[in-house]
């Protein structure tokens, strides 16, 4: 039997939680019978009406309401119960954080082993798993400490409506982890006031109302797909179709079957999928009607003009034009969104000297049609969204002028409150109220923001945040590797339309290559159980192969440009 | 087709994917062979089903732990 939810009133001393929680607790009366989500899986379509919606979030609030408030983690596969379990935590007055489930291909002891250190630094109140995840927790030996399991097969519709609770203003609204990387995971503490901010800033952006429908293939741990997918459209009441990311990269026809049926209007992707879409038309198994789709946004990579290319030449026919291929510069530290290009256009493309592209020049763009050696096509990211602001500042965070590259830093209504537990991490990149986001880019005269790349170790593989150091210190646990001595880097891959991870390696030049071989695979093994992404290419080395810096450091940088000179 | 042939032309996909310049032996698995990951595996098992004009389930594929495993899979699909 339906509960029937308390309405909240607004009125002008309202919290934002109330803003953001009331219009989902407004939307379990008004659209009881309306489509919240539809969630693809194995084939199966299962409607999530608003109705359902209620009954999933009070029974996880019914199971939480004995447990001391605090961090819940999420630890579920795609399936209709993430939803209820993430919106039902942050209405029980916990703080949710989605987080990944192994794949098909992960060593599952690995695995957990890698989570051991980030759940000893959270320290969480609950997990919130289902039976066969726990299962493998406990074969991994995991230490939980005083965290306790909520089984998601056991949750209980409560006898009685329980109350939303209302925290403190100062009170962090859900975790986004970082992506990729293990170990200790950045969690980015958003408050309730950012997301409603940032929600009501990038709904406007893009005038998505409850008349849209958004298809989606993102996984709910990534920024990308719980921002862009669940927590605004929860708030415009947009209905999202959910699949899932593991059977659309086997079948991205998944993508087009449902916005032809359910007449999709947004989707997001990073730069890879469309590529990888393109790569898979040959085999559409139809000639579906996408012609509904008003934008296909690239966003969480570097948006490549030649990807655009190939996705518009393969689609072209069935509805994709110019003006449907967009660009979004976001990450969790803004929430989500930071600029965007304007819909109904076609995203600017520019023509500049990749010489040019270096930190302090100022970009000359060129016609078109102008001859150079070392010519490279910018795509626009767009204008910044309403309540931000970007400036582009030099190495003393002094602003620069237009269309002079330096660091983008942004500031504004939206900007995370910092890294959980990692004051000194924060201050490090939040400075004088000012996020310094470690990407360089530029603003062109017409305020359209250009981000090139990352100034430190970050590398973005198929959307994916994976730190150089990190992956460094996990090799370094591998026998035979010489600890400390090896670098890593991202190199652009553009028949996948990503970057790709190099590791370089030092070892003992004595070993033969069965040893070598052996080595290879321990690595692979280790990447691929805790960061979920393997180097392109391995290189192993001799002592004194590897350059260093000044100060004695392996430098990154360094020893890329001498990888690439010698392969 | 012959057993021989579809391994050369799964050696052949493994290669142009993942430009492994090494030598393959049919007991290796994804680990042993740099830059098969996730998205490698689904591009590899396209271009084999692209030479062998098959449209294998790519979740069997998942199940398999070496070339062997992968080699069989795809005899009994051209079955």
């Amino acid at each position: 039997m339906p509960i029937c939810p308390r309405i909240i009133l607004r009125d002008s001393n309202m919290s934002s939680q109330s803003l953001y929680l009331g219009r989902i607790l407004e939307n379990f009366i008004n659209y009881p019978d309306k489509p919240y989500a539809v969630i693809i899986s194995k084939g199966e379509e299962d409607i999530i009406t608003w109705s359902r919606l209620e009954i999933e979030c009070q029974s996880i609030m019914n199971s939480l309401s004995n447990i001391d408030k605090g961090v819940v983690l999420i630890f579920l596969r795609h399936s209709s119960d993430l939803h209820g379990a993430f919106l039902g935590t942050m209405m029980a007055g916990h703080t949710p954080s989605f987080m990944p489930c192994t794949s098909v291909k992960q060593d599952p002891k690995l695995y957990w082993a890698s989570h051991q250190k980030l759940l000893k630094h959270i320290q969480p109140s609950a997990i919130i798993t289902s039976k066969d995840v726990e299962e493998e927790m406990i074969n991994a030996n995991l230490v939980l400490g005083d965290t306790k399991i909520v089984l998601i097969e056991d949750i209980k519709i409560p006898e009685k409506k329980l109350d939303v609770e209302i925290r403190g203003e100062e009170e962090i609204a859900l975790l986004q982890h970082s992506s990729g990387t293990t170990g200790l995971k950045k969690g980015v503490a958003l408050s309730f006031d950012a997301i409603l901010k940032h929600a009501e800033s990038y709904a406007d952006a893009i005038s998505i109302t409850e008349n849209d429908n958004i298809i989606s293939w993102l996984p709910l741990y990534h920024d990308m797909g719980l921002m862009a997918c669940m927590i605004m459209p929860a708030y415009t009441s947009t209905p999202v179709i959910h699949m899932s990311p593991f059977e659309w990269v086997g079948k991205p026809h998944m993508l087009f079957e449902a916005i032809e049926k359910y007449s999709g209007t947004f989707t997001w992707m990073p730069n890879f999928a469309f590529e990888h879409m393109a790569l898979y038309s040959p085999r559409m198994p139809k000639k579906y009607d996408i012609s509904s789709m008003k934008a296909f946004i690239s966003c969480s990579e570097v948006c490549r003009p030649e990807s655009f290319d190939k996705f518009l030449n393969a689609f072209n026919e069935l509805g994709v034009n110019e003006s449907s291929l967009h660009a979004c510069y976001a990450m969790a530290e803004t929430v989500f969104a930071t600029a965007q290009t304007k819909l109904g256009k076609s995203a600017k493309r520019i023509l500049v000297d990749q010489r040019d592209l270096n930190r302090g020049q100022k970009i000359r763009i060129y016609d078109k049609d102008t001859k150079l050696d070392t010519p490279r096509i910018l795509v626009e990211t767009g204008s910044v969204i309403q309540g931000l602001k970007v400036d582009i500042v030099d190495e003393d965070y002094n602003p620069l002028p237009k269309l002079t590259i330096g660091e983008v830093s942004i500031s504004g209504s939206f900007i995370f409150d910092g890294y959980y537990k990692m004051p000194d991490l924060t201050n490090q990149r939040i400075i004088s109220e000012k996020y310094m986001t470690r990407d360089l880019g530029f603003i062109d005269e017409s305020n359209r923001l250009y981000v090139l790349g990352r100034i430190d170790d970050l590398i973005i593989v198929q959307g994916r945040n994976i730190y150089a150091h990190q992956v460094e210190a996990l090799v370094s646990t591998i026998e035979g590797v010489r600890p400390g001595r090896m670098s890593a880097f991202g190199v652009y891959d553009s028949r996948v339309g990503s970057e790709s991870m190099i590791l370089v390696c030092e070892v003992a030049s004595e070993l033969n290559d069965d040893e070598i071989q052996i080595i290879k695979s321990n690595i692979n093994k280790l990447l691929q159980s805790t960061i979920e992404v393997i180097p392109r290419k391995i290189k192993f080395v001799n002592p004194g192969w590897l350059m260093k810096t000044s100060s004695g450091k392996v430098g990154r940088k360094e020893n890329k440009a001498k990888y690439l000179r010698e392969n | 087709m012959q057993r021989e042939d579809i391994k050369e032309i799964i050696f052949k996909s493994i290669r142009e994917e993942t430009e492994f310049g090494g030598d393959i032996d049919e007991s290796m698995s994804a680990n042993d062979i740099e830059g098969w990951d996730s998205l490698a595996h689904v591009r590899i098992i396209f271009r084999i089903d692209h030479y062998l004009n098959t449209q294998i389930d790519l979740n069997s594929t998942y199940a398999t732990e070496t070339i062997i495993d992968l080699i069989e899979l795809f005899i009994e699909e051209i079955k």
